[in-house]
């Protein structure tokens, strides 16, 4: 749902803990997120580690660990990773995490890819790709789009209904098989946001 | 081949045993949904269960055999919304709708829509619906038929000396309505002349406020008036017959809390004339596929004409259960082309049927109770249907009706009704919410109830009863 990620809503956790400044820290003890000596973090020890942040009541979060370094900030108008330059080039990618609202804020929605937003069928209908069967479709993997504009026709009623990109972004995939039906709802497309 | 058999030309009507449809949609949610789902696969026919976002995890999404999510939870953007519904039908190549009770059911404008679209309504012409929609066309088409009218205005009321003219026709007591109106608001209830003037503008001013527009009629004010309806099943080919009366009097604001049929107070010469004229009222407005004729039946015997519902009521089960009939299915029939299948000499009401509505809400104060069921246990044994799309776990959402089960008993006599009514009510488990269940057990008690003595005003006496002895047990 076009709502269930609100990248800017700061989570003004009402806590009572004074802020404490920058915390330079290695791994907190006995938690998952553990520096592999020697390697970068893991995808999921990483979404463990901001949990935990998460949770405490810290403010920022510094980290740092072999050739990685990053910092987790809970309040301001963009709460963010920042994955520090020296990045290992080497390392299969645990792919980019740019942006991801604080855990605290995560309401019940199923964790999905960071930075992949879903433009959902405001309608029950049948999903077409482009204008007629031959005109070429209106967005396909790898285009970049931006508010407003169409990206899929959904027929309802005999009516052609255009549904428009609400984020600007990279199409990553096309979810639906051009002409099949779909309802209120339902993925069309993955976009990855920037 | 052999020698060609001759036949008589082919019937009109299509055959009893095909499946009347492939596919049809259910345009509705909670149990009726549910019950549709059930004749479908009794007679063979595909579902297509429509649901919102509140609903993903509701019985009848899962019995049914596609399902379409057409809208978040407000019903106003899911199960009232037409080209949603439509579209349902549509991709998933539905030839039919049944709109079950509510929700879209009465909507002339929506059967015109599934009729621009090739889809077969399960239910009346949008004349029809429309005809019985408004109050004044309804009574002007009923006065036509012969049909009894409560005496009241022709019209609405322009002055307090055109009122007081109206009221010593008619005879008091009289009562005051809103032409806009429902919900008792802009109603008064006048005794004599003295009191009418001041009593007329109060509903005028009132229904004003209430509806815009100050309009008032009046009519004759029935002291221990009962509700008692009559089902209707009518064909494309022009046959219609009743299905025997129901007795709906137990009812709070409106609301029917328990039915029952037949009633416990019809005299048969009685209800041969109510049933034979509910079925002059149904024909006179080309009345096919199911309809209640609601009327009031006075002390005296006397019964008038309140309105038709043109689609199946929440409490068809006591008709079913008596008459043996299955209406659901006898409407998929009819809206199939298919002619009905018995006459009215086949129609026999044999035992009795009681049920009550197992309401989400507070048993004493009304107010509803949405949650989750964290307990459930439905009683069976002889004479007992639940209807129900309730499960261990349901959430029942604030967004819909507070209903959460219909109980149905039957038995050789009202007595044995009533015991079975009892027992079913005491081995009925729902936890995690509150539910009128308690309530019901107590009227199952009641002396009044069970002597059958009761009218539509029967609850407001039984509250205060309830006021002066909460705690009270029967048991």
């Amino acid at each position: 749902m076009s709502t269930s990620r609100k990248k800017s809503a700061a989570p003004k956790k009402p806590t009572p803990a004074p802020k404490p400044a920058a915390l330079k820290a290695a791994a907190p003890k006995a938690t998952p997120p553990r520096a592999t000596p020697g390697g970068p973090l893991g995808l999921e020890e990483i979404k463990a580690l901001i949990a935990l942040v998460g949770r405490e009541p810290f403010q920022e979060f510094e980290f740092e660990a072999g050739d990685m370094r990053f910092r987790i900030r809970k309040d301001g108008p963009a709460p963010m990773i920042q994955a520090a330059p020296m990045m290992v080039a080497a390392a299969p990618a645990p792919q980019p995490f740019p942006t991801m609202a604080a855990p605290a804020v995560q309401p019940t929605v199923p964790a999905d890819e960071p930075g992949i937003h879903y433009v959902t069928s405001p309608i029950v209908g049948t999903f077409y790709r482009a204008s007629n069967p031959t005109a070429t479709p209106y967005a396909s993997p790898g285009d970049f789009v931006k508010p407003g504009q169409t990206l899929c026709i959904v027929e309802a009623m005999k009516l052609m209904n255009e549904i428009e990109c609400d984020v600007a972004g990279e199409i990553v995939k096309v979810l639906v098989e051009n002409g099949t039906p779909v309802e209120y709802g339902e993925r069309l497309f993955a976009v990855r946001i920037g | 081949m052999g020698a060609a058999i001759k036949r008589k030309a082919t019937p009109v009507a299509a055959p009893v045993d095909a499946p009347p449809f492939k596919k049809v949609l259910i345009a509705n949610r909670g149990e009726i949904a549910l019950r549709v789902i059930l004749a479908c696969k009794e007679m063979g026919v595909q579902t297509v269960a429509v649901y919102s976002e509140a609903d993903r995890n509701a019985l009848h999404v899962r019995f049914a055999d596609e399902e379409v999510c057409i809208g978040p939870a407000p019903s106003s953007k899911s199960y009232l919304n037409i080209p949603q519904v439509i579209a349902a039908a549509e991709v998933t190549g539905a030839e039919a709708i049944h709109p079950g009770y509510g929700f879209l059911s009465e909507n002339a404008h929506f059967v015109e829509v599934c009729q621009a679209c090739g889809i077969t309504f399960i239910g009346p012409s949008p004349e029809i619906i429309r005809k019985m929609g408004n109050k004044a066309q309804a009574k002007a088409t009923m006065l036509e038929a012969g049909v009894p009218l409560m005496p009241g205005s022709d019209g609405i009321i322009e002055t307090v000396e055109e009122a007081l003219i109206v009221a010593e026709q008619i005879g008091y007591p009289v009562i005051v309505k809103a032409s806009a109106g429902g919900g008792g608001r802009g109603m008064r209830i006048c005794n004599n002349a003295e009191e009418l003037p001041d009593l007329y503008n109060n509903a005028r001013s009132e229904a004003k406020g209430a509806f815009g527009d100050d309009s008032v009629y009046m009519e004759k004010y029935l002291l221990e008036p009962r509700h008692i309806e009559v089902q209707i099943m009518g064909d494309l080919f022009g046959n219609v017959v009743h299905l025997g009366e129901r007795e709906c009097s137990i009812q709070r604001r409106h609301q029917k809390l328990i039915e029952e049929s037949p009633s416990a107070v019809l005299e048969p010469a009685l209800r041969q004339r109510i049933c034979d004229t509910a079925v002059r009222a149904a024909k006179a407005v080309g009345y096919y596929n199911a309809g209640t004729i609601e009327f009031l039946l006075d002390k005296r015997g006397d019964f008038f004409f309140m309105e038709m519902n043109t689609r199946v009521q929440v409490e068809h089960p006591v008709t079913e259960l008596v008459t043996g009939i299955d209406i659901v299915k006898e409407q998929l029939r009819i809206a199939a082309g298919q002619k009905l299948s018995f006459r009215q000499e086949d129609v026999v009401q044999k035992g009795h049927a009681i049920e009550c509505r197992i309401n989400a809400e507070d048993p004493f104060k009304f107010t509803p109770c949405p949650g989750r069921i964290t307990a459930l246990h439905f009683p069976g044994g002889p004479g007992i249907r639940v209807d129900t799309a309730m499960h261990q776990d349901a959430v029942i959402p604030p967004h819909y009706d507070s209903m959460v089960a219909k109980l149905i008993a039957y038995g050789a006599n009202r007595t044995e009704a009533i015991a079975r009514m009892r027992r079913a009510l005491d081995t009925l488990v729902i936890e995690g919410i509150k539910t009128t269940a308690p309530l019901h057990r107590r009227i199952m008690d009641h002396p009044d109830f069970i002597a059958g003595t009761f009218s539509t005003k029967w609850m407001e006496t039984f509250m205060e009863e309830l006021k002066r002895d909460p705690t009270g047990d029967p048991r």
